[in-house]
């Protein structure tokens, strides 16, 4: 009998639901399911994902969604169906009525004189927002069970316009409610059931809660009521393949399941309504059920102990085949006969229902909004007219192999019809062009002339040799993305304009699943299995990884963890071992996760207090409790996980829920813009975001539905750039035009090639620094090579040394076969960009140019191991075929381009990127201080915390001045502080100490400061913005720059009632020295603070800015000792993370002195050996492709060094890098090239070591400092 | 009046072809019954793992409530109602 499960939901039923669509698919296929429908609640977020996978697998998809009713069908007196009474809460404050005009007039239609400019005519003019939209509110529903809330009722899409209803009906519910709490009420319902079938649903369906309430009338009504809804005009028909609404029947082995099953039969008969038997299923396999549990335990925010009935009963609700429900209660022989012939008929009732249903989710002709043109023209003439006059600005003169590119291109785009989608992006630069923020193309469009000329792109395609095909081909089944790039700052108002152009109900942001990590799995699992908090924060801050899958090796490594897996780590590591000779990747070229362990240990003891009482408390743990041999092999990632340690149970389901969607939020760009409106095409939500809308799909499946997306990025160096130009401007009256910046400024590149580059785009992290002296860019292309090189791409592919290596001419240049020398000889034979994957594919391979990005793609993307294993084949018997390679040389060239595929970056986006990284550089050479201030104000951006960032600028030769109340603005400033030699240049400098100026920093010759800067460039400081101390917001800046204004601050009483800020936050001020210029000593102003703020309260704000009449004068404070120099900078720290007079390790200098040991700068010029420092971690690294090897930053007052721990070293240093930012480190000096490493062999905290040779001891604050940069990178 | 038997003591079942009770011995009676409900139980998985099928069942004499353990395949008799 053919039987299709209707009633399933997946793991995109957030919290409800424990497999995900791939598996339960799977699983269908192997039960010889004829069809499976998906019905999550309240949403379609798995439903691209899920119908790819079931048409992959040949299995018939289902779309639906179960839904949960706001009202019932007919009166509900007694309260059966909708429950009364249940308290509802309600979390935050409930934004009420509509939201403040500002935003409303922001998404307006634009004046009607701008209509003739090529505005599109929108379909609702006067629609500002989507229809039924209401404000938010957030609704706690822990602990509140499904019988308390409203009944549930399962839709299916029987065709295209069942979708649609669909789609409808859940984007309104959607923004009628609350997020995840969408409000589906009958009245929305009746709206929206064209194309609809319907199943009453689980036991609680309103028909089921009658029944068992014993209102068989009610029930009957309701049943009545349902049918006629679905039914619309027709009447309720009798052909399976044409009824709309059926009677579930479910049975999972409850009390009162026969009962119902009969009962629900006999009105079915009643009312000649046809019935269907489903599972209501939430996992694929019985063992299913313990995740289900542990995720209805986090869903309620309780431990699995105290869910009680907040768990679903039983443990039934897994896939079954129909001989599986056939040998059910209700189809058994003892069954009364009317029950079993309906459970029969149920069933079988079930697979043709799913074969009624189809729906395709193809939605190429929607794709575009429709971008008016102007008159005679068509889109492409329009199109072609603006590439013409593009091309002749871009360039003088035009020359033919410009023109034919262009031809060629626009010939390509005319036959894919993509000609709207370049004018809609045209159309955005010219508004970011018009508004002027700074925006610019990235990724594979860069490949494009058309891109280029329309001024999308800065990269010129035909000098850096880029291959358009990478961006378009006509073979290529998906759509090509214009990713564009727009200063972090004011990406909104770009977003708003799209809205405002295209209208709400074409637009929408593409959602981004957030899906379980290491972090939040080992937190929310840990509370669900009743762990104490204390342990589980303890566990989750010891993790190094992101990837759920990996916690167990994290815990392992971790002195105060390893305990519990004692048996597993020797083996593990022997495992680890033989992996590592392997090599870091498998035969495909993928990463090797070790995602199966052996999983038998039993725990042991643990060292941590916590751990202690933890186990201590349960004394039966472990203890032959399951004697069951077949039980006591647990599977990690399948099976039961009855048997396991608690430890071992809590790693199992870390594993298992890895990448388990947990909620939705915004993508950081995609921008979905469609012809039809958005609502039939696409379920929508709210974000929580004030009045922004998101699609439940995220940029996967929009892709899979072939819809068009804009990818708007908001990246923070265009900001910093931006602010950079723009000081530039206001300092020295000069104008820097980036774009006419010459690609040759000799001086760039010596910097860039001496590692020079802290805050440079893209080349300042450390594995930048690392090989910028080896590489020694010469030119643009360099760089561009350089961009692309230092990725896991490349470094996993085994790219990168063989490609120093011949830079610096160590090695000869060679190729694996010489059919490869065309394509890699610009990269000296090494594969570096996507292009030349696909360059190889097709020239080497035999592919074809559509066919070669398919490959490139798939090599990307790791769909499927089956799909993987197809090209693999077809790759190697290519190259055999058409190049005469051998097996092995085959093989090597396909694990070289698998490896790189995966991570690859397109040549394109290099390119673009590089010319920002050079433009950034040139910045920071000529304008540092500017420079500086923009990358401060831009925070959080980049590689390095701001500490970083000052103490570079120092080191350059630009002056750093303190937060100060009477000198400081909410951001950070410059401030002329005069040149050097000229008097009043050491007071302007507030006394401080000349720059220790280390031998890595280059500063420009005179002679190209004259050319490239105005004179009075070189004059300017950076003056620390208050934004800088903690506490201190967006809310305050506009009072404090106004306050300012209005003139200086006299006296503490004054601060505090002007500036109107907390208490707690004008004590950080006073600590961070920005009282100082009040003349008072920071200890009095202390003393005072608390009376002075005692004497304000409740004046502030009425009284604020008016003089004080305070009656009595502050007390005088009594003698107190002066500030040590140790305190001062422990405070400064301990507030803002850095001080602007000197760097921390300066204080353990002397002792650092009697220990021996170097400063960072002295390293240059040292030879390789032993070698011992001090200094600050401002970055850690833990790299997935180093293979276990950690890399330090380590700062001190005179430079940066990487410090390099080998895994056995980590192992046995971890526990003091982990928890001290000041280290002192012993090891040895290694030099490659102008290239200094230092290997550690031990480390120690600082403050002891000092403490030992008699030095300063830890100061105040300085435990605080430098973790805001620890977890970077 | 209801008897709940704390220890949940072992019993002999004869069970008919579909695999339910027909009759089961405890305290060196025999009797035969009819099931009149059943269910499924799973529970405390993650501390004391709990999987049992219940059968209420009435005989001439007894109403009882009995349950095979699905961990080791054993029947139990829980409750007894006068």
């Amino acid at each position: 009998m053919a039987y299709a499960e209707l009633h399933c939901h997946t793991n995109f039923s957030f919290l409800d639901g424990a497999s995900e669509p791939d598996e339960l698919v799977a699983r269908a296929v192997e039960l010889g399911l004829s069809g499976l429908a998906v019905t999550d609640h309240g949403g379609l977020y798995g439903v691209v994902r899920f119908a790819t996978a079931a048409r992959e697998a040949g299995l018939r998809p289902v779309i639906g969604v179960e839904i949960e009713l706001a009202d019932a069908a007919v009166p509900d007196p007694a309260g059966v169906v909708i429950p009364v009474g249940r308290p509802r809460r309600r979390v935050g404050g409930a934004a009420s009525g509509r939201s403040p005009a500002g935003s409303a007039a922001g998404a307006a239609p634009l004046p009607d004189a701008r209509r003739g400019e090529g505005l599109p005519a929108r379909p609702r003019p006067d629609r500002t927002r989507l229809p039924d939209y209401r404000s938010s509110v957030k609704e706690d529903l822990r602990g509140v069970g499904e019988g308390q809330r409203g009944p549930h009722l399962v839709l299916l899409a029987r065709n295209a316009a069942g979708y649609r209803s669909l789609c409808r009906l859940v984007s309104r519910a959607n923004l009628a409610g609350t997020k995840s709490m969408p409000r589906f009420s009958h009245a929305l319902l009746a709206e929206n059931t064209d194309g609809l079938v319907a199943l009453s649903g689980c036991r609680e369906g309103e028909i089921a809660r009658r029944l068992r309430f014993g209102d068989r009338e009610g029930a009957r009504a309701a049943a009545e009521r349902y049918a006629r809804l679905f039914a619309g005009q027709h009447a309720q028909s009798d052909s399976v393949a044409s009824a709309t609404f059926f009677l579930e029947l479910q049975h999972h082995l409850l009390p009162d399941d026969d009962w119902l099953v009969a009962e629900t039969a006999r009105l079915a008969e009643e009312l000649s309504l046809p019935v269907v038997v489903g599972n209501d299923v939430h996992y694929a396999y019985s063992e299913g059920r313990e995740m289900q549990d542990v995720l209805s335990a986090i869903r309620h925010g309780r431990s699995l102990g105290e869910l009680r009935d907040l768990r679903r009963p039983d443990g039934e609700s897994f896939l079954k085949a129909a001989d599986e429900l056939m040998a059910l209660p209700p189809g058994n022989s003892d069954a009364d006969a009317h029950t079993a012939a309906a459970w029969a008929q149920g069933i079988g009732n079930a697979g043709e229902l799913a074969a009624s249903c189809s729906v395709d989710l193809g939605f190429e002709r929607y794709r575009f909004p429709g971008f008016p043109i102007p008159k005679g023209h068509t889109p492409f003439s329009y199109l072609e007219e603006l590439c013409h006059e593009g091309a002749r600005r871009r360039y003088h003169p035009i020359s033919s192999t410009v023109l034919s590119q262009l031809a060629h291109e626009l010939d390509v785009i005319e036959r894919t019809g993509l000609a709207e989608f370049f004018l809609i992006c045209w159309d955005i630069m010219r508004f970011s062009r018009e508004r002027g923020i700074p925006a610019q193309g990235r990724g594979s469009a860069a490949n494009s002339i058309v891109a280029y000329v329309l001024g999308i792109t800065r990269v010129d395609p035909i000098r850096h040799h880029l291959l358009f095909e990478r961006f378009i081909n006509e073979g290529r089944a998906s759509y090509p993305d214009i990713d564009i790039d727009f200063s972090s700052a004011r990406r909104e108002e770009v977003i708003q304009y799209v809205y405002s152009r295209y209208g709400p109900e074409h637009t929408g942001m593409v959602c981004n699943l957030v899906t379980y990590r290491a972090r939040s799995a080992v937190r929310e699992v840990g509370y669900a299995l009743g762990f104490p908090r204390p342990l589980v924060d303890r566990v989750a801050k010891a993790l190094e990884t992101y990837d759920s899958v990996m916690v167990r090796r994290d815990l392992e490594a971790d002195g105060g963890f390893g305990g519990f897996f004692a048996d597993t780590v020797d083996r593990e590591a022997a495992a680890a071992g033989a992996s590592n000779k392997r090599g870091l990747t498998d035969r495909t070229g993928r990463l090797n996760h070790p995602r199966h362990w052996a999983a038998d240990d039993k725990g042991g003891p643990g060292d941590s207090p916590a751990s202690a009482i933890r186990l201590a408390g349960r004394p039966g743990r472990g203890s032959g409790l399951h004697s069951n041999p077949a039980q006591s092999r647990p599977q990690t990632l399948r099976g039961s996980t009855v048997g396991m340690s608690e430890w071992e149970r809590w790693l199992a389901f870390c594993a298992r829920i890895d990448g388990f969607p947990r909620h939705l939020s915004i993508h950081s760009g995609g921008m979905l813009v469609t012809a039809a409106p958005l609502i039939d095409i696409a379920p929508l939500e709210r974000a929580t975001m004030a009045d922004r809308v998101v699609v439940q799909f995220d940029k996967r499946d929009v892709e899979t539905l072939k819809l068009i997306k804009l990818d708007l990025l908001g990246l923070g160096m265009l900001a910093a750039i931006d602010e950079t130009l723009g000081l530039i401007e206001s300092d020295c009256a000069a104008r820097v035009d980036l774009d006419r910046l010459p690609e040759d400024v000799p001086e760039v590149f010596e910097m860039l090639g001496a590692a020079d580059t802290v805050g440079v785009f893209q080349v300042e992290s450390r594995a930048q620094m690392q090989t910028l002296p080896k590489s020694k860019p010469a030119d643009l292309d360099d760089l561009v090579v350089e961009v692309a090189i230092i990725r896991p791409g490349p470094i996993q592919g085994n790219a990168v040394h063989p490609y120093l290596r011949r830079r610096q001419g160590l090695e000869p240049v060679s190729y694996l076969h010489p059919s490869l020398e065309p394509v890699l000889r610009e990269t000296l034979g090494v594969i570096l960009y996507q292009e030349q994957v696909m360059q190889i594919a097709i020239s080497v391979a035999g592919f074809s140019a559509g066919e070669s990005d398919g490959f490139r793609r798939a090599m990307g993307t790791w769909r499927s191991n089956k799909e993987m294993e197809k090209l693999h084949a077809r790759f190697v018997d290519g190259c055999r075929a058409a190049n005469g390679l051998t097996d092995e040389q085959a093989e090597e060239l396909f694990r070289q381009v698998a490896a790189f595929a995966s991570f690859g970056f397109a040549k394109s986006h290099a390119a673009a990127f590089a010319r920002t990284a050079y433009e950034s550089a040139f910045l920071k050479l000529f304008y540092p201080a500017q420079f500086t201030v923009g990358l401060i104000n831009a925070q959080p951006m980049g590689f390095y915390p701001v500490e970083v960032l000052i103490n570079d600028a120092k080191r350059h030769g630009v002056a750093v001045l303190q937060v100060d109340v009477n000198a400081s603005s909410y951001k950070t400033t410059t401030e002329w502080v005069g040149r050097d030699g000229e008097p009043g240049y050491e007071e302007a400098r507030h006394g401080q100490r000349p720059p220790v100026r280390s031998s890595g920093c280059i500063v420009p010759s005179a002679e190209s400061r004259a050319r490239w800067t105005p004179e009075s460039a070189t004059g300017f400081g950076i003056r620390l913005g208050l934004a800088l101390v903690k506490g201190i917001g967006d809310e305050h800046a506009e009072r404090l720059d106004a306050e300012l204004a209005r003139g200086p601050y006299a006296t503490l009483t004054e601060v505090v009632t002007r500036t109107e800020l907390p208490e707690e936050v004008i004590e950080r001020l006073i600590r961070a020295g920005a009282l100082d210029s009040l003349g008072r000593p920071r200890r009095e102003l202390l003393w005072q603070l608390r009376e002075v703020m005692g004497a304000t309260r409740g004046r502030t704000g009425r009284a604020a800015g008016q003089p004080m009449d305070l009656r009595l004068p502050p007390t005088p404070a009594p003698e107190l000792p002066p500030l040590t120099e140790r305190e001062r900078l422990g405070d400064s720290y301990a507030v803002l993370s850095l001080d602007a007079r000197r760097q921390v390790v300066s204080i353990f200098r002397p002792a650092l002195e009697r220990l021996g040991a170097a400063t960072n700068a002295s390293l240059a010029d040292r030879g390789p050996g032993p070698v011992r420092l001090g200094g600050l971690v401002v970055t850690r690294q833990h790299p997935m492709t180093a293979r276990g090897t950690v890399f330090l930053a380590l700062e001190d007052e005179t430079g940066m060094v990487n410090v390099t721990l080998w895994p056995d070293a980590w192992a046995r240093l971890r526990g003091v890098v982990r928890r001290h930012a000041l280290l002192y480190v012993e090891g040895t000096l290694q030099r490659e090239a102008a290239v200094v490493n230092v290997i550690a062999s031990d480390i120690k905290p600082l403050p002891a070591v000092a403490e030992s040779v008699g030095g300063p001891s830890h100061p105040e604050g300085v435990r605080a400092l430098g973790y805001s940069g620890m977890h970077r990178g | 009046m209801t008897r709940l038997l704390h220890e949940h003591p072992a019993i002999d079942v004869d069970l008919g072809s579909d695999g339910e009770p027909v009759a089961f011995r405890w305290n060196g009676r025999r009797e035969r019954i009819e099931v009149c409900n059943r269910w499924r139980v799973e529970e405390s998985w993650w501390s004391r793992p709990i999987a049992r099928d219940y059968f209420k069942v009435a005989g001439r004499n007894w109403l009882a409530l009995l349950y095979l353990d699905r961990a080791d395949g054993t029947w139990h008799l829980e409750r007894l109602y006068d």
